[in-house]
């Protein structure tokens, strides 16, 4: 099962892309838990991509697509922002106050944390992260 | 002073400045145990937890403490991976009901004498809550059935899907 949706950069945009989350989960019939796993880690990056990717005011396309295929979930976020690897994003020190810790790492930590596998690449000018999860052995509640 | 706040739905980037916004004029308000109620909330982003890890922590500071009930699993596991959790408490079902119902109570602490007890248990999907209350020994049968029944209104309003018993008893 593949869907695909492009977003424009305008925070307004999470709506649709929460609503296209629970359309594919509902109709893949993923769990709960892989349906909130694909908004927080969706969430976390297209609105990183809105905030900080573009440094002119003009309007860019933020596609996504989704795949359910053999109890792996894949998610594909491309744009044409700055060059940006979330990857090389220093991991937040949970060791140390709130207060000390630096901004914005976490959100990435908890994409790290909850796919299997993320990847990635520049390809022809735009940033393509692609974000890999097998859910076979997930408990559905 | 106990004071509560209702978490929305989505607590995102976008809605974790308001939250940020909501807590802070809560303290700064004299507010020293926030009670954030997830009951509606569905979603948290990193910059939400972040937002109730920092208010818990500036209510420690002030000898305070922030209070998050009925959280769906998902979302207190947030603050442990993040190892925040140390600065908010969460609370079971038992005592998240006790909350509410004390704060009911303590409205209305001039329409009665004391509490005796408040036993909470659940039957089926149903929540029971048993309070017991004791009146003075010159209130009039009126003034006891108009509170119990404005007690009852009100406690089973604010949670979903309980029956409220109040056993009335003279000093």
């Amino acid at each position: 099962m593949h869907h695909g949706i492009t977003l424009k950069n305008d925070l307004g945009e999470i709506e649709t892309m929460v609503e296209a989350v629970e359309g594919f989960g509902q109709v893949c019939h993923l769990s709960i838990p892989t349906i909130f796993t694909m908004n927080l880690v969706l969430e976390e990056i297209i609105t990183n991509i809105i905030s900080y990717a573009y440094v002119d005011d003009e309007e860019h396309d933020i596609i996504v697509d989704f795949t359910w295929d053999k109890d792996v979930l894949t998610l594909v976020v491309t744009d044409d922002g700055i060059p940006f690897n979330p990857l090389e994003v220093v991991a937040p020190n949970l060791l140390i106050p709130v207060e000390e810790r630096e901004v914005g790492g976490l959100g990435i930590y908890f994409v790290t944390q909850r796919m299997d596998e993320v990847l990635y690449t520049w390809e022809q000018g735009h940033n393509v992260l692609t974000m890999r999860k097998s859910c076979s052995k997930e408990v559905v509640i | 002073m106990i004071k509560i706040y209702i978490a929305p739905v989505r607590v995102d980037d976008e809605t974790s400045m308001q939250t940020r916004i909501s807590l802070s004029s809560l303290i700064q308000n004299g507010g020293r145990k926030l009670i954030c109620d997830f009951s509606n909330t569905q979603f948290l982003s990193a910059s939400g937890v972040e937002a109730f890890a920092n208010s818990g922590k500036m209510l420690m500071h002030l000898g305070g403490e922030l209070g998050i009930c009925w959280a769906r699993p998902n979302l207190q596991t947030m603050f442990e991976e993040a190892n925040l959790a140390k600065y908010v408490k969460f609370y079971n079902l038992e005592e998240s009901i006790n909350i509410y119902v004390i704060r009911e109570l303590v409205e209305h602490f001039d329409s009665y004498e004391d509490v005796k007890d408040i036993i909470t248990r659940r039957e089926g999907d149903i929540t029971i809550i048993e309070i017991f209350l004791l009146f003075a020994s010159d209130s009039t049968m009126g003034e006891v059935q108009q509170t119990i029944t404005l007690l009852k209104e009100k406690i089973e309003k604010q949670i979903q899907k309980s029956r409220v018993i109040i056993i009335a008893n003279g000093i």
